[in-house]
């Protein structure tokens, strides 16, 4: 701001531009069989975005529309869902829980809906609980406050939601069959 | 490169580009695309690894080495002796010395670990690019892996919405 500052400040971005584009060519010749870019493979993409936590990976939607669709994925989501709150070992979600999810409006709907906020929660109020005690904790509530929205959300109607409404009620039945969600 | 033992039974794996890697089973079956042609029998000969070039493959490998469990691996009396507590430790060094490659090649064995299926190699290789991902800001990020904002401005704006949660 002040009269002295601005010619420097200029100076020091274009070279860490240069810089950066040099690191960027030595990378490309050290490569070899040459560019290879992180938007290449949309699987690749998906395995890293898949490791970001919840903020980021919405985030990551703005960056392009190659991020953007990856982040929409719902495997994407399933896997920061059970990162939370999957189990520590054994297998992964079977397809019972994902049918349930995938019926209330799939993981990413999930995460944003209960288990962020919820983690949200459980982070404000400090880390004094037991890693897994916490998860357990924030499944069952995030699962619960799901449930709930999607029974307004299906019974209400009056939203003016004219999908929700076509669904016969008896497809909610599925919810009163237990799920194994460990 | 790999220590012959009698009775361990050798895999011979085979890049495109021509060269050949013999290794043990237990270490070509940490991943478990080749655990499941060894179990189905279909590795009788040579396993040709696609897209997976000999640079990429024998890293790929190096990592095997060193993460298949070391009871019945060589020396496994030795590790008898060392703490598992101090051995994790060992392995973590090691990993964070194997990652430190350019990026290219970092993608490439990310690439690799997915379709190998070798979910150790999997989880280091992402997690370090994301590591690199975090707590940039979205032109960092699109400078950094050289990635194009392909969006137009009110695109971005709508895209920025939708995920407005992300940025509170």
């Amino acid at each position: 701001m002040c009269m002295g500052g601005p010619p420097a400040v200029p100076r020091q971005e274009v070279g860490a531009v240069v810089v950066t584009e040099l690191e960027v060519r030595v990378q490309l010749l050290a490569g070899g069989g040459g560019a290879y870019n992180i938007n290449d493979n949309a699987d690749i993409l998906s395995e890293i975005l898949a490791r970001l936590d919840g903020r980021s990976l919405a985030s990551a939607a703005s960056v392009c529309r190659l991020w953007a669709a990856v982040s929409r994925r719902d495997a994407v989501w399933e896997a920061l869902c059970l990162r939370h709150v999957g189990p520590a070992s054994g297998p992964a979600a079977g397809h019972a829980t994902r049918a349930v999810v995938a019926a209330l409006g799939g993981y990413r709907r999930l995460y944003r809906l209960c288990l962020g906020p919820a983690l949200d929660r459980l982070g404000r109020a400090g880390a004094l609980a037991h890693a897994q005690a916490r998860a357990r904790l924030s499944l069952s509530l995030s699962l619960s406050l799901f449930s709930i929205d999607c029974y307004e959300r299906l019974g209400g109607g009056g939203a003016g939601a004219g999908a929700s409404r076509q669904q016969p009620p008896s497809s909610l039945l599925f919810l009163c069959k237990p799920v194994d969600v460990s | 490169m790999a220590t012959r033992e009698a009775g361990k039974k050798m895999i011979m794996l085979k890049s495109p580009d021509g060269m050949e890697f013999e290794v043990e089973e237990a270490v070509a079956m940490e991943s478990q695309t080749i655990r499941k042609m060894i179990e189905d029998d279909c590795a009788d000969t040579a396993i040709l690894i696609p897209n997976i070039n000999s640079k990429i493959l024998s890293r790929v490998i190096e990592y095997c080495n060193k993460h298949v469990p070391t009871t019945g691996a060589t020396g496994a009396a030795a590790s008898d002796t060392v703490a598992p507590a101090a051995l994790a430790e060992d392995l973590k060094i090691w990993d964070a010395e194997f990652i430190k490659v350019n990026r290219a090649t970092r993608f490439n064995l990310i690439q690799a670990a997915s379709y190998l299926n070798i979910k150790g190699l999997l989880d280091l290789t992402s997690q370090t690019t994301i590591d690199t991902i975090s707590d940039n800001s979205l032109e960092e990020i699109r400078s950094f892996l050289s990635t194009k904002n392909d969006y137009l401005p009110e695109e971005e704006q709508t895209i920025r919405r939708e995920n407005q949660w992300a940025f509170q």
